[in-house]
């Protein structure tokens, strides 16, 4: 009874949109809004699309870069502000910093960024490099390292959360812990490998699935800054799939591009969850004779 | 031999400047092979001592030496000693048999040779069957066994126990000591170890140093302590049920010394009578509820009325009060003695079994 409004607003929120997102990705609907059903056509479509090689290689080099660098950054702040420089105020000072650029709205951000990689002779980056000498002439930053540029804004937006859970895994483990390892004779190198690397696990596949999946089905961010240009280089399936839906209006085939994203991010959900044993995490920890 | 020099140990409060002392100046030898305890109540150092014979913390004053060698600044890796906590602190992700062998995998000792240890150091601690569990798959004492285990496999010159078994139940508590006291003598290692547990104390160690407020009151033989306190404090402290306290002072009447207090007069054996400097002193007669009988009202003897009897199973305890006086005396009697509250009775004090305390001279013992 009481579930009742909940699976209510379950249904009209999440499984309703979805419906209509899969049924849509079946039709030609488009700005006439008079949608035919055309069977597969639309996911046929995709794969004689002659931008999908590119765009799928952008996609994978996206997500895979900044995945990379966002858990090894939040692993070395993690680290170092709570292990190496653990309750010291500079610590929590650093990881406070980091956490500013999630606290602004992304345009802001993106607006940041493009203010200091603009092209002309007022941007920050140039105006450094001509200041300096490094450049003799304005440089188009994101013209020139479009993709390279949207990683970075992605990752330095997506570390302070990432370090946030990191911290408190590591500052959950007991202090009697490193203690006795001290005592063993190891040093930080096995310290690291053998009592923090293993208690991080589980926030580290947590942080791996959804940052993935964050990564391959957000366009947001990417939009605002290179808008996916020049020409394709920095487009991604989840951007391309918007701008065929509201940009070119072909929503069918927008839709079916979706459900293909989807289908990509549920397929690397399983892979992760299978690579880092999420069995073990499940089973009872205690074996009873 | 382990010896403490004049350690003293600060922490200090970096937001108002604030340093507390929680250890104040201790001196404290320890022989090869010898196995002490350090006794107190909660909060008196007794961890932070330990730590900084184990080289995780750094005394601020005084010296600490290994065999007449200052290791103040030598790290605990180097200090080759092994180290029980009282959480055990088993590395949770390590299997049991790669927890015992991690100090030697870390000291480079061959894999083969280091599990080969492992697996002989767990046989004698009766864990073999376990070795393939992780920590969180064993109960308190086999966590307690590993631990050990893992503190001995790199057969250390030093062992040091910081409240091993206040996690355990008592009856297994009982069998642990016993066996840890066995294993030590059995390899021989100097051994230190933290308790709060006056009766595991006692009996585990060659000598006890009991500490208070950052200091030792009094490093001897459990015998010696029980039996020679130095001061009120240890006569209060060992014991239980705790020895009785009575404040009066000590007076001449008729050529002998006569302890004075509300209710009680007790004519000191002329064996025992304190030095004329404590006549007149406020000083405190300390008296083991074992040490006082219960008789017909003769010489030298107190009337009681009894308050309360309780039943200790072996024996029983009275506690009882002094017709003209208002503190509670508690005395051990056998069982066959047929007592009841209401009643009134006389005690007898055993001639060499009293202390008498000088409590304008901190407590000092002026009978010993
Ligand atoms: N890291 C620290 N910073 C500040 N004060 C501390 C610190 N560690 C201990 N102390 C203080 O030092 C004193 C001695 O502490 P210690 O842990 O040695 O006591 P202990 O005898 O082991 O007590 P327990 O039986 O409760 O374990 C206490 O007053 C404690 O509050
Ligand atoms: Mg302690």
């Amino acid at each position: 009874m009481f579930i009742l409004p909940f699976a209510l607003l379950t249904l009209t929120f999440f499984i309703l949109p979805a419906i209509a997102t899969v049924w849509m990705s079946f039709t030609d609907l488009d700005v006439k809004m008079k949608p035919n059903f055309i069977g597969l056509e639309n996911y046929i479509r995709i794969f004689q699309d002659y931008s999908l090689g590119e765009i799928l290689q952008n996609t994978i080099v996206y997500a895979v870069a900044s995945l990379g660098f966002v858990l090894l950054l939040s692993l070395i702040i993690a680290i170092s502000t709570q292990y190496f420089m653990k309750g010291k105020t500079v610590a929590t000072g650093y990881r406070v910093l980091w956490l500013i650029p999630s606290l602004f709205p992304s345009v802001v951000f993106a607006i940041f960024w493009k203010y200091i990689f603009d092209p002309t002779e007022n941007g920050f980056l140039n105006k450094i490099g001509m200041h300096l000498g490094a450049v003799d002439e304005p440089v188009s930053w994101i013209t020139r390292y479009a993709m390279p540029i949207v990683i970075l804004g992605t990752v330095v937006g997506s570390v302070s959360s990432n370090v946030i859970l990191l911290s408190s895994s590591i500052n959950s483990i007991p202090e009697d812990l490193y203690k006795a390892a001290r005592v063993d004779g190891a040093g930080e190198k096995s310290i690291i490998l053998k009592i923090i690397l293993p208690t991080l696990r589980w926030p580290l596949m947590y942080i791996t699935i959804t940052t993935l999946i964050g990564f391959v089905s957000s366009y947001f961010f990417i939009m605002l800054l290179t808008d996916g240009g020049p020409m394709h280089d920095s487009t991604t399936l989840a951007l391309y799939s918007y701008q065929q839906a509201f940009q070119l209006k072909y929503y069918g085939y927008g839709a079916a591009i979706s459900m293909f994203v989807v289908v990509i991010a549920l397929a690397l959900t399983l892979v992760l969850l299978r690579l880092f044993d999420f069995d073990a995490l499940v089973q009872p920890s205690r074996i009873e004779e | 031999m382990i010896q403490l020099k004049g350690v003293v140990k600060e922490y200090g409060n970096a937001k108002n400047k604030e340093v507390t002392r929680a250890v104040d100046g201790i001196d404290l030898e320890i022989n090869q092979g010898e196995f002490i305890a350090l006794l107190g109540p909660s909060g008196c150092g007794k961890t932070t001592t330990l730590m900084m014979i184990a080289g995780l913390l750094k005394a601020t004053k005084g010296e600490i030496l290994f065999d007449g060698k200052v290791v103040n600044q030598m790290e605990p890796k180097d200090r080759n000693i092994g180290m029980v906590f009282q959480s055990y602190a088993l590395y949770p992700h390590l299997k049991v048999i790669d927890n015992i062998a991690f100090p030697l995998r870390e000291k480079k000792v061959p894999k083969a040779e280091a599990y080969e240890k492992a697996k002989n150091i767990a046989k004698k601690l009766q864990i073999e069957n376990l070795l393939n569990r992780k920590p969180a798959q064993l109960s308190g004492g086999q966590q307690q066994r590993v631990a050990m285990a893992r503190a001995l496999v790199k057969e250390p010159q030093i062992l040091l126990l910081d409240e091993p078994m206040s996690n355990l139940d008592a009856r297994l508590k009982l069998d642990l000591r016993d066996e840890i006291r066995k294993l030590q003598r059995e390899i021989g290692v100097t051994t230190i170890i933290v308790t709060h547990d006056q009766e595991e104390a006692l009996a585990i160690s060659d000598r006890v140093a009991v500490l208070d407020a950052g200091k030792i009151q009094q490093y001897d033989t459990p015998y010696n302590l029980y039996h020679k306190p130095k001061n009120l404090f240890i006569a209060n402290f060992l014991g239980t049920p705790p020895m009785n306290i009575v404040e009066g002072h000590v007076e001449e009447q008729d050529g002998r010394q006569v302890f004075a207090a509300e209710g009680v007069r007790y004519m000191l054996p002329q064996n025992r009578e304190v030095a004329k400097e404590h006549i007149g002193c406020r000083v405190a007669i300390g008296l083991r509820p074992n040490d006082i009988r219960i008789c017909e009202s003769t010489e030298n003897t107190i009337p009681v009325r009894i308050e309360l009897v309780e039943q200790l199973g072996a024996e029983q305890l009275i506690k009882a009060k002094p017709l003209a006086g208002d503190h509670i005396i508690r005395i051990v009697a056998e069982n066959e003695m047929k007592l009841k509250a209401g009643e009134t009775v006389s005690i007898r004090i055993l001639e060499n079994k009293f202390h008498l305390f000088n409590l304008e001279r901190n407590g000092i013992n002026i009978l010993s």
